[in-house]
């Protein structure tokens, strides 16, 4: 699956589409966009949308960013949909002050990427991609 | 589906809402009823949090790095990965709100997001 970057951003931030639903339901009918951010320990999703999914919440938390006062998140339960897999039983920090959704490193650390940034695009690798890269990186 | 009878006044007003936001009735009543259902599991999950700080030195002595299903300040279930012990937790006790959360050193967890956003000003 190939993505292009998100252009919203200056520089242009890499992105992926993604679907969400509770564990084990349907996923919503559209997908979202989701920005690919290494530096965000947990996914973070709106909590507007979190609460459209009927998925459970599980336990509370803080989150902190590099300036600001550490915030009170919600965590829940979702199931994530990324290039056809279904990554279950995902935690998600449901924040009430961003509107956008922040793929974290508990899911970016399940995909083979290669962020593309001259081309401005991210693309999922297939398998077979990823074993000849393994088999050279054993060489 | 099962037939809910709404109040005729508050039948308008729905429709009303409905046909600002491009929606039925059916569709919005739906939206706001797993809205406030979810809310209402946070508050109940808020008050075990409450119960889970209270016993979090006990629970790193015996939990330490493992997720515990609390309820009513009583570990129902504990483990490595949390899909796990959500599903054993589902089985035994279906939509109930229950608290499971990860043992840290810190009573709650602290997640970060290192990614500050440069907003460009004109002056």
């Amino acid at each position: 699956m190939t993505t292009p970057y998100n252009r919203d951003y200056d520089p242009p931030a890499p992105a992926l589409q993604i679907h969400l639903g509770a564990p084990g339901g349907p996923f919503a009918t559209e997908p979202f966009a989701a920005l690919i951010d290494t530096g965000a320990d947990m996914t973070i999703v709106p909590k507007e949308i979190v609460l459209t999914l009927h998925a459970p919440a599980l336990a509370k938390a803080h989150l902190h960013s590099p300036w600001g006062e550490p915030h009170p998140i919600v965590i829940y339960l979702v199931d994530i949909g990324i290039d056809g897999a279904r990554f279950v039983g995902i935690e998600v920090a449901a924040d009430e002050t961003t509107d956008e959704i922040t793929l974290g490193r508990n899911v970016l650390n399940k995909l083979p990427m290669f962020l593309d940034g001259p081309a401005r695009v991210t693309d999922l690798l297939n398998d077979a991609t990823v074993q000849r890269l393994r088999s050279a990186r054993g060489r | 589906m099962t037939p809910i009878a709404i109040q005729d006044d508050l039948l308008e007003s729905i429709r009303k809402v409905a046909e600002q936001q491009g929606s039925d009735v059916e569709q919005l009543v739906n939206d706001w009823l797993r809205r406030e259902l979810a809310l209402l599991r946070e508050r109940a999950i808020a008050e075990e949090a409450e119960r889970f700080r209270a016993q979090h030195a006990a629970l790193l002595a015996q939990y330490p790095g493992e997720y515990v299903a609390l309820r009513d300040g009583v570990v129902l279930d504990h483990g490595p990965e949390i899909n796990d012990v959500y599903l054993r937790i589902k089985s035994g006790y279906g939509d109930e709100p229950i608290l499971i959360a990860l043992v840290t050193p810190q009573p709650e967890r602290q997640l970060r997001v290192r990614r500050p956003r440069i907003i460009r000003s004109a002056v």
